[in-house]
């Protein structure tokens, strides 16, 4: 049975009652008979009403001036009639414009009639009378499952999750994009692609969405505030749906639009309204000059709403009471008799009364125009069973069920093709699958609102069927990642990037290509802001998550360049999967090094990796920055490890020097860099000639005179009455011995600080800037000439090199007792008044105030950060301003920056001044056997065990002698060692003798273990000097 | 300035409230980074003379700890010929909110009680563990041949 009550001007009741006084308002009385049939639905327009029964059948009643009763020859009809035309359909669902109709068959499929002048019947039609409902032949390839009509547009939700919308957009009520005018067809609200959505729901000429997690998005017009944007800046419209965030926490379950209003449901049974109150449709006594949403005065607890034209219903299941708020308008039955009478309104609320309904049970209530239906059960067939809110049919969403029916199903039956569908359904379109995996609590303290652990099991047991498998990876990749929602400004829409890669399918190999370029590409399209959350997401992802998820670029990354590295097409795919590594390294250096750096490290990119093809790419994006469409790994420093991007800055250092550059592989560049150019063309050489006993001065001298870019070039020494072949050997000991009495205490070009033996820029320089800027540039020579130097400076220059800031940690290095005394400080919980330190610092032989009249300020809880990081400050910039940028603008005039900048601090220091801790044995096992030697010749065998008796410090003497610099390269450790060779005519009383250049050891077969030990303290002894 | 500062400030506190195994305790000439002053230890044999000392501040006080030194010779374990004192509060243990009373306590404690762990000199540690009496008799000599006159203030 059902109830109505409202205006009945035009028969929209479909009750032939008596009209109360002229208006024509009918008190609330049962409705007309529908034979055996129950109503099930009602939706009412400005003058007609549509009544959806239990059969699937539709009647209408009202107006029919526009057809929209979908009858034709008749006008206005008192009593409703079944529509004909929907016969053969079984209708689900009804809903009503201010003169249109639209009917949702249980097939998906959508019919429309009535006025069409807007185009709201999205029959590419502007007529403005359609009498016979017709299908919405656009919307035929999806199956929609809601639809709601505004006065003249109407919006429908398909069960794939995507929102369409057609008819008038003058204020923007369709969501499309700005300056869109009318459409006559239906179209996907894009920007809505990829949140799964509960419901829609049209208002006068706003719009209302709420997806499954509870986020109301509006959009359309907002000039009483109707999509509950208020305040001073509120817009009148906006044409792009936008997340009401006001509404975001109270927990959304429903929402009703009227024409100038909007009510919303909570969970917990409230109804908060907003927009025009201009007859009380917002249900506050209070006029309140607030246009936010407030709740409604009223203490129920209400389980169902719907919004008339004017007025608002709402429902209490517990206590079963209707209440409304709200007047109805008769401005239109006025007009039309007494034109320009007063508009006349009259209360709804006055047309129902507590006992109404109180031997029923109310089941559903609904509202439209003026008019008000409810359907209910005889009180004493209550069954339990009826739920009291109003339940809407959902997009997809895989559950158990599926899952069982899918795993379970025999191949070829009917329910087999059924599954099918379904996977292909759920598998190809964003929002389905994110809202099969909605957290059922969300968390506020995790961004991620997606179950990611709950996708795994599903996906893992979806995976165990090859069907599944082969469907999912075709509907992946023919539709899901065409329409990912990369473009979303929204941040629910973003949980489909979370999703996918937890997928097993996206980690095959074979799939690299097919699926994870795609999504790379999506990734990196994603604007800024959204890029935003979805980094804070991943920053909260599991460890293992964020893992697998480099690990599937990074392995899409080499697959992508074994196969055909020159063409552009496979630069677009490389660049998109280093973009998203990119944004994961970022990642993971804000989440404080979830994985380790060396995650990102891919070891295989010498096989594919041109080094000199790349700076050369490199050095031609600096001077055409748009003509870069092939792919510059130098770009993603991050995937090289340290002896590729040693590789790297060798070769960059070489490419400076050769007048043309080598565009050789891989492996020729190896023995490039082993045989230092020989057979290449150098540009010039930078020719120093320096004599040993002013060794310093000399050099200061002649590199005072060298002008721009005349530094890059090879460096040749030529040592004044000592005359040796240059294979690198004589300028690894010239760096040597010249780096080593300019950085002696005694020199006093730097100081050394008291607990450490690191050397740091004087405050007050004996030797003028110019002298800094040279030794600049020798150490940019030292690195330009693969040599690494042994230079005692702290973390802290290689930090400012590469214009990071020094920072606590590093004046803990260069003066510990600084440093730990200032960690305690900021540690120190208690009054550290009582310290009595002050704003000033002794530093290299200088009081000074940190701040001006600094001497007198104390140090106290709260300014102790500012005290310790301006004495920081003070001692790596403050104080060395002038001098360090001298040393600085010398390095650079020979080392370039940019490849530089490739480097960590840590990493930069190793590099440049080689590291000390070597491993012995490895450096054996790379040694060569030459001429009659090999591992198991007895003068061998007692070379290495006399070797490895030597104390660590012999060690580096001998290594001074056999190479000319007591550090060895970085990269040098792991794969250099001694070429022993047999000298032909040797004999026990010669000396070896080495080639420092080569690393080669001439040693003579010696007999004894005394005169190898013997010989090798004379080679520790004398190596100083070359040797060949 | 911070040195200076807080040297002069415990100067002051020490002087208003001298512990009573110290006497005579003041600044150089105007130079408020060195204190001498007289050291009264209460057991045999020390106690039977007194021991003049410095308190050198660095210039990074507190951030450096100040460095003592005896000008009375002195025969002990933990003190070097040339009157160097080591003390564990003034190395590893030191912080800059150690203070400077704190230093002189530990000297107190030590000199009256030779630490075996942190010998200067490892001969006499050596006898002080094994001859105990030699050690004695040997301390007795030294002490009342080179130490200060333990009554008379200057």
């Amino acid at each position: 049975m059902h109830f109505c009550w409202g205006d009945n001007s035009f028969g929209q009741l479909g009750v032939k009652a008596a009209r109360r006084g002229k208006a024509g308002q009918v008190r609330c009385q049962p409705g007309a008979s529908l034979g055996s049939r129950d109503l099930l639905q009602a939706a009412c327009g400005e003058r007609h009403s549509l009544l959806l029964l239990s059969d699937g059948t539709v009647w209408s009643c009202g107006s029919n001036d526009c057809g929209q009763l979908g009858r034709k020859n008749t006008r206005n009809c008192e009593w409703p009639a079944p529509i004909q035309a929907l016969k053969t359909q079984e209708v689900v669902l009804v809903s009503c414009g201010k003169e249109h109709s639209l009917a949702v068959c249980k097939t998906g499929r959508v019919f429309s009639w009535g006025s069409g002048s807007e185009g709201q019947l999205g029959i590419k039609e502007f007529k403005k009378q359609n009498f016979i409902p017709k299908e919405i032949l656009d919307l035929s390839s999806v199956k929609i499952i809601q639809v709601s009509c505004g006065l003249y547009h109407s919006i429908a939700l398909a069960q794939d999750g995507k929102v369409f919308s057609w008819g008038k957009n003058h204020y923007g009520q369709l969501g499309l994009k700005e300056n869109v005018s009318l459409q006559t067809r239906p179209q996907w609200v894009k920007s809505l692609n990829g949140i799964p959505m509960a419901q829609v729901a049209a208002g006068g000429d706003h719009s209302f969405a709420l997806s499954l997690s509870g986020t109301p998005y509006g959009w359309g017009r907002n000039n009483v505030g109707q999509l509950a944007l208020s305040g001073k800046n509120a817009p009148e419209q906006i044409h792009k749906p936008c997340s009401i965030d006001e509404l975001k926490s109270l927990h959304v379950t429903y929402i009703s639009c009227g024409d100038e209003h909007t009510a919303v449901l909570t969970q917990d049974g409230k109804v908060f309204t907003f927009g025009s109150n201009n007859s009380g449709q917002l249900g506050r006594r209070q006029v309140s000059k607030k246009r936010g949403p407030q709740t409604v005065d009223s203490a129920h607890v209400f389980s169902q709403i719907a919004c008339g034209s004017h007025h608002t219903l709402a429902y209490a299941y517990t206590t079963g009471q209707v209440v409304s708020f709200g007047c109805g308008s008769q401005s239109h039955l006025n007009s039309l008799l007494q034109p320009g009478s007063l508009e006349q309104n009259f209360s709804i609320s006055n047309l129902i009364s507590l006992s109404d309904f109180a031997d029923v049970q109310v089941k559903d209530i609904f509202a439209g125009g003026d008019a008000n239906f409810v359907t209910a059960i005889q009180s004493k067939d209550v069954s339990s069973s009826h739920s009291a809110r109003r339940s809407l049919p959902q997009i997809n969403q895989i559950n158990q069920i599926l899952i069982k029916k899918w795993t379970t199903v025999e191949i070829e039956s009917e329910e087999y093709k059924e599954s099918e569908r379904e996977i292909c359904e759920i598998f190809s379109y964003p929002a389905s699958l994110t809202a099969s995996f909605l957290k059922k609590r969300p968390d506020d303290t995790i961004p991620i609102n997606v179950d990611l652990q709950m996708a795994r099991n599903v996906f893992e047991e979806l995976m165990q069927k090859d069907w599944i498998t082969d469907m999912i990876t075709t509907c992946l990749k023919d539709y899901m990642l065409k329409v990912l929602p990369w473009d979303s400004p929204h941040q629910e829409a973003l949980s489909i990037f979370l999703l996918l890669p937890e997928c097993p399918l996206m980690h095959k190999p074979e799939n690299w290509e097919s699926l994870v370029v795609p999504f790379a590409k999506a990734v990196c399209e994603i604007n800024d802001q959204s890029s935003e959350v979805l980094e804070k997401c991943w920053e909260s992802l599991e460890e293992s998550s964020f893992n697998s998820l480099i690990q599937m670029l990074k392995r899409s990354i080499c697959l992508q360049m074994d196969c055909q590295p020159g063409r552009v097409k496979n630069h677009c795919n490389s660049k998109a999967l280093l973009g998203m590594l990119k944004k994961l390294h970022r990642v993971n250096k804000k989440a404080k090094y979830k994985v380790p750096e060396s995650t990102f490290y891919i070891s295989e990119l010498f096989n594919w990796f041109n080094v000199f093809e790349d700076l050369g790419r490199w050095h031609h994006s600096k001077m055409y920055p748009e003509a870069n469409s092939l792919v510059i790994f130098a770009h993603f420093p991050f995937i090289f490890n340290l002896s590729s991007k040693i590789k790297l800055l060798n070769a960059n250092s070489l490419l400076n020097k050769l007048v043309v550059s080598p565009l050789t592989s891989f492996h020729d560049f190896e023995s490039l860099m082993l045989n230092q150019l020989c057979g290449l063309v150098l540009k010039a050489e930078l020719h120093l000639h320096v004599r040993r006993s002013h060794l310093v001065e000399d050099t200061m001298c002649q590199l005072s005179q060298v002008v721009g870019n005349d530094l890059k070039n090879e460096l040749l020494i030529s040592i004044i009455g000592e005359s040796y072949p240059e294979c690198g050997g004589v300028r690894k000991e010239f760096f040597h011995c010249v780096f080593k009495e300019m950085i002696q205490p005694e020199y006093e070009m730097f100081v050394y600080s008291e607990n450490s033996s690191l050397m740091w820029f004087p405050t007050n320089p004996k030797f003028n800037k110019k002298r800094y800027f040279l030794f600049g540039v020798l150490y940019g020579l030292s690195i330009a000439s693969f040599n690494v130097a042994n230079l005692p400076f702290p973390l802290a220059l290689y930090k400012k090199l590469l214009d990071q800031k020094p920072s606590l940690e590093d004046l803990q290095e260069l003066s510990p007792e600084l440093g730990n005394n200032f960690k305690l400080l900021l540690d120190e919980n208690a009054d550290i008044e009582e310290f009595d330190i002050h704003f000033s610092i002794y530093w290299d032989k200088k009081d000074v105030d940190l701040i001006p009249n600094g001497s007198s300020i104390l140090v106290d809880k709260t300014n102790k950060e500012d005290f310790v990081s301006r004495c920081i400050n003070y001692i790596f910039n403050t104080s060395v301003k002038k001098i360090y940028k001298e040393f600085q603008t010398g390095f650079y005039k020979v080392c370039t920056k940019e490849i530089l900048n490739l480097f960590h601090p840590e990493e930069l220091k190793v590099v440049t001044t080689g590291n000390p801790d070597y491993d012995w044995k490895v450096f054996e096992e790379n040694s060569k056997y030459f001429k009659g030697y090999d591992k198991s010749h007895p003068t061998i065998v007692m070379f290495w065990e006399a070797f490895h008796r030597l104390s660590l410090e012999k060690k580096k003497d001998f290594l001074l002698f056999l190479t000319g610099s007591d550090r060895l390269q970085a990269q040098d450790i792991q794969n250099r060692g001694i070429n022993f060779i047999h000298p032909e005519s040797a004999r026990e009383d010669e000396l070896p003798i080495v080639h420092t250049c080569f690393h080669n050891l001439y040693l003579p077969p010696y007999s004894t273990m005394e005169r190898v030990e013997e010989v090798l303290q004379i080679a520790i002894n004398n190596n100083r000097g070359f040797a060949l | 300035m911070t040195a200076s500062k807080r040297a002069a400030k415990e100067l002051e506190a020490m002087q208003e409230n001298l512990p009573s195994y110290l006497r005579d305790l003041c600044s150089e000439n105007s130079n408020v980074l060195i204190w001498n002053a007289v050291l009264l230890p209460d057991q045999e044999p020390y106690n039977l003379r007194a021991f003049k000392f410095r308190i050198t501040f660095p210039h990074n006080y507190p951030f450096s700890p100040p460095q003592l030194n005896f000008i009375t010779k002195i025969y002990h374990p933990n003190v070097s010929e040339n009157g160097e004192v080591c003390l564990p509060i003034l190395n590893r243990n030191w912080t800059a909110c150690t203070k400077i009373y704190q230093v002189l306590e530990a000297l107190a404690l030590q000199l009256n009680i030779p630490n075996q762990d942190l010998p200067l000199r490892a001969e006499l540690a050596d006898m002080y563990v094994q001859n105990p009496a030699q050690f004695m008799k040997n301390a007795k000599e030294f002490t009342l041949q080179f130490g200060e006159d333990r009554f008379t203030s200057q």
